[in-house]
């Protein structure tokens, strides 16, 4: 037996307490600690150094989709609940918010959580129906979501602009800060430095919130109800309403995720928040590791790279449409991957690229470690 | 009076081809207890590989059907081997999401081969209309109910008198018992995708002979309107699939021609989630399911 | 020991799945206090009664009173909060989660924090959080797990989840505590410990305990009376030493067809009255108790 627990210690009761309750730091170590600091710096020091706007509009679109992926993983990676209809929350969170922000011409501070909720009343509506019954039920109503939100998008033109979309014109602005105009004294700095600001602090905020939620007690019913649901219940753990917990946390931060979306892209359609965007943020929480925290970073950073790739290769990668020719277009070939990296990674290594990493780390310490124990 | 009859023909026939996607999607759940979204890629597969067979290599319609649908079950079958045998019990969501990825994954690789463009695959039942009293039916439509009712019948009879059939059935109930009986749950499961991808393929080749919705990209979409009639049938219940299909095909048939300018734009597309949701709201098991008392 | 009335009540309880009966009509009381076992062959109904009691299952027919209230068409969440906690046949812990956030889980209804004061770290979560780990420590000591409490589960020994498993129930401050085969697949040793776990955490905690037990021995040494289970009917319940003498008890076994069942009858009933030592085999239920495979029914609303 690895741990070995003689009987006898169960007569020690009156011995004063040899562990102290655990200290409930959301960081314990240093590196931990040094880690989070060097986020923070890294996310206003960065772009206000780096010019290339091209490289980081695509860090831009992969925070979004960070994000957006931190709200899926919630209900996928921890609560154990399949959605394949993220994308119909993302696209409710950017209709609204260019509605609140641009036509009603409201502030960030409103237009933003407006998003979220927005998407959080619908996904509240859905829940109760959608979690009725154990079984892939979820997992279809999403899918029906997805087709219902287009239509019903498609049909409001006035406030979506219809099929052909609309330009948003809401705007960046936290009281006097415009991160799309961001001036720092006598600096101006370009739309994607400042967009890179915002959202890479909202990826802070959103991991920052998971963290706390999954230490806390909603958080452990909803990882204890994916893990064992019969055993939860008969600990007292409601499962609807944990259940109902997840898929709201989730959608909200989809919402969120949306607005984002909507500001940055300048322009949304109806038909860009299809079953391929759902297929995107499940890659993205699949690659970068189901109910981890940082798993969702990693993954929307890899997934978002797969369009910039094959579009840099295309030329030289087969099947690839070439100006007329029939073949793939670069979505057809990213889809393809996402869908083969899905299931190579449930198979190969269901928990990741952080789970990756952390191997890599492993071997990397105790090979130095070795390295430093040999006499030299 | 009579333009209603004449939807409703249209309906039986589009209903039909719903109610074997559907029958693919129960078989498998029924059996492996997975839930295979890659269903609607078969449909994509089986429609392609006859426009290669009859239109590329110039074989006839009915060869080219035929081949492709093995090819389909083979295909199927080296899936359910290589990617969802080792998850299929893991939990809820890893099937799923390794079916879905599965489904995501062949349509672009139809769209490598034969590009995006919208493509026939012929005629080959012909669109002359038959008169059966005031109704005009087209011979597609009749080919499609026909070729229907025989697959069901045929899946009736395998699975009530052959011993394949009833091991399959067994196996869902009770997998142990069914492995003392000699029979390896991997033939089953690997069996039951190839008839998935059988009935899928053979589904997407209706789909796209003239008269249906044709070839071309979103074709795989098209199949996903299966999962509506599989919820309003219920999951495991092959005779909630064919009347769940009849069901959707007519609803959505009628929607087209009545309902699509009150409703909005591509009203007939989501008409059948909306009826699977009303469903949803008042049975949630559907019509044919039964609520199950989960056990530990 | 009795104070009027019984803690528990069950009174001609039945239980059908489709068209099989698991439970056929049962009727017992517990006492407050009191160190009760469940008894009987394979498939005589014993996981079935203790999953009608914790409100997974329900009755077909008949009434379960707790501490005066009735349980009946009380979902499982309720009847823990009521104050039942149980253990699993084959352990039902959260795989992936630490010792202590297990443990910590018996905590649940007693805390109240939602998501958004979780969310921020604020107030009333943060304080639940810190209290609910001081209570939980003290339990993690009595059990001996407080050493491993920020392992993840999935990795840790067998015995070591049963402990686990039992921490958690406890955490719940159970008045009753339901014990589901506790020694499953232990040896000699190995239950020995276990059953000192439980008889010390009976004394610390004030409990009283319902125990399904395959293995006579134990259950001659720990329980004061014995429900004996056969085809879903109550055959026998008496003082332990009593009922392993009873002819029905011991025809119950032999005529079953549980092999091992019948070993440890036979064991039970040579060293059970004389010697308090534990078997040396170890106890048969890592099998499936339930016999009945269709999972169907139309009952459930």
């Amino acid at each position: 037996m690895a741990v070995d627990v003689s009987p006898g210690v169960a007569e020690k009761k009156n011995t004063p307490s040899k562990h102290a309750a655990p200290k409930l730091r959301l960081v314990n170590s240093r590196a931990g600690r040094i880690g989070v600091a060097a986020f923070i710096v890294f996310i206003v020091a960065f772009p206000l150094n780096f010019g290339d706007t091209y490289w980081l509009g695509v860090l831009n679109t992969a925070g979004i989709a960070a994000i957006a992926g931190i709200g899926l993983n919630i209900l996928t990676g921890y609560a154990g609940q399949l959605s394949l209809g993220h994308a119909a929350f993302v696209s409710i969170g950017a209709f609204t918010a260019q509605y609140v922000g641009g036509q009603l011409g409201m502030p960030m501070i409103v237009w933003l959580p407006v998003a979220g909720i927005a998407a959080a009343i619908v996904g509240a509506a859905v829940a109760p129906f959608a979690l009725r019954l154990h079984g892939p039920y979820l997992a279809i109503v999403s899918l029906a979501l997805v087709a219902i939100v287009i239509w019903v998008a498609r049909n409001i033109p006035s406030i979506t602009g219809g099929n052909e979309g609309t330009f948003v014109t809401a705007e960046a602005t936290l009281g006097p800060i415009n991160f799309a105009e961001l001036t720092i004294g006598p600096l101006a700095f370009v739309r994607e430095q400042g967009m890179f600001i915002l959202i890479w602090s909202m990826v802070g905020v959103f991991l920052l919130l998971t963290a706390n939620v999954m230490r806390t007690r909603a958080g452990r019913a909803m990882q204890a109800v994916r893990d064992h649901d019969i055993a939860a219940e008969v600990l007292g753990v409601r499962m609807m309403r944990t259940q109902a917990n997840a898929f709201v946390l989730s959608t909200f931060i989809a919402g969120v995720a949306g607005g984002l979306l909507a500001v940055n892209l300048e322009y949304i359609r109806p038909d860009e928040f299809g079953v391929h965007k759902s297929v995107e943020y499940l890659a993205i929480i699949v690659i970068g590791g189901l109910a981890s925290l940082w798993g969702p970073v990693l993954g929307a950073l890899f997934v978002t790279m797969v369009p910039v790739i094959v579009d840099l290769f295309a030329d030289s990668l087969p099947f690839i449409q070439h100006g007329g020719t029939d073949g793939m277009s670069t979505t057809d070939m990213s889809l393809l991957l996402y869908g083969l990296l899905i299931v190579i990674f449930l198979l190969a290594e269901p928990k990741g690229l952080v789970a990756v990493i952390r191997r890599i780390g492993d071997r990397v310490r105790r090979s130095r470690k070795a390295v430093a124990g040999s006499p030299a | 009076m009579t333009d209603n009859l004449q939807i409703l023909a249209g309906g039986i026939s589009l209903g039909c081809v719903f109610a074997l996607l559907a029958l693919g999607f129960v078989i498998v759940s029924k059996s492996t207890g997975v839930f295979n979204l890659a269903q609607g890629g078969f449909v994509v597969f089986g429609a392609y590989f006859t426009y290669l067979f009859h239109q590329q290599v110039g074989l006839p319609f009915y060869v080219a059907a035929v081949i492709s649908i093995v090819l389909v079950a083979l295909i199927a079958a080296v899936m359910e081997a290589v990617a969802v045998h080792k998850v299929a019990n893991k939990n809820l969501y890893t099937p799923i999401l390794v079916t879905f990825g599965l489904l995501m994954l062949m349509p672009p690789i139809a769209a490598a081969f034969w590009g995006t463009s919208q493509l026939t695959l012929g005629d080959p039942w012909g669109l002359n209309v038959v008169r059966i009293g005031e109704v005009n039916i087209t011979q597609r439509n009749i080919a499609v109910i026909v070729v229907t009712l025989i697959v069901v019948g045929l899946f009736g009879l395998f699975f009530r008198f052959t011993r394949l059939g009833l091991a399959m059935q067994a196996t869902a109930l009770d997998p142990e018992a069914a492995l003392a009986q000699g029979v390896s749950d991997k033939l089953v499961h690997r069996l039951s995708w190839a008839i998935a991808g059988a009935l899928g393929a053979f589904g997407g080749i209706m789909l796209a002979t003239a008269g249906g919705v044709g070839l071309g990209p979103g074709l795989e979409e098209y199949a996903l309107l299966a999962l509506p009639v599989i919820i309003l049938g219920g999951i495991e219940s092959p005779l909630g699939a064919v009347v769940g299909g009849l069901i959707v095909g007519i609803v959505q048939q009628f929607a087209v021609v009545y309902a699509a300018e009150d409703f909005g734009v591509g009203f007939e597309e989501v008409v059948p989630y909306l009826l699977m949701i009303a469903v949803m709201l008042v049975r949630p098991q559907g019509l044919f399911g039964t609520r199950k008392v989960r056990r530990i | 020991m009795t104070t009027g009335k019984p803690l528990l009540a069950v009174r001609n309880v039945k239980l059908t799945f489709g068209g099989i009966t698991a439970i056929k009509d049962v009727s017992f009381e517990v006492e407050k206090g009191e160190f009760f076992a469940i008894i009987g062959p394979n498939g005589a109904g014993k996981t079935s009664m203790l999953n009608v009691l914790n409100g997974v299952y329900k009755p077909t027919s008949g009434s379960v009173e707790f501490d005066g209230q009735s349980l009946l068409g009380r979902k499982p969440a309720d009847i823990a909060r009521l104050g039942i906690a149980r253990t699993f046949q084959n352990l039902a812990l959260f795989e992936e989660m630490t010792v202590l956030d297990n443990v910590v889980l018996g905590r649940h209804h007693f805390m109240k924090a939602g998501v958004l004061s979780g969310m921020f770290w604020f107030g009333r979560a943060r304080r639940e959080e810190y209290e609910a780990r001081r209570d939980c420590m003290p339990l993690l000591e009595l059990m001996g797990l407080d050493d491993i409490r920020d392992e993840i589960v999935r990795e840790l020994p067998y015995g070591v989840k049963k402990r686990i498993e039992l921490a958690r129930a406890l955490a719940m401050r159970p008045k009753l505590l339901l014990l589901d085969e506790p020694v499953a697949g232990m040896n000699g040793p190995e239950t020995a410990e276990l059953a000192s776990w439980v008889l010390n955490a009976k004394r610390e905690l004030d409990l009283t305990i319902i125990m399904i037990e395959h293995d006579m021995a134990l259950v001659t040494k720990v329980a004061d009376r014995v429900l004996v289970l056969d085809f879903g009917e109550v055959i026998c319940c008496d003082k332990p030493s009593v009922a392993v003498n009873d002819p029905r008890v011991i025809r119950a076994y032999i005529g079953g067809t549980d092999e091992k069942a019948i070993d440890h009858a036979t064991a039970g009933l040579k060293e059970g009255s004389a010697s308090t030592d534990t078997t040396e085999k170890s106890a048969s239920g890592t099998k499936k108790e339930e016999s009945v495979s269709t999972a169907t029914s139309e009952d459930a609303s």
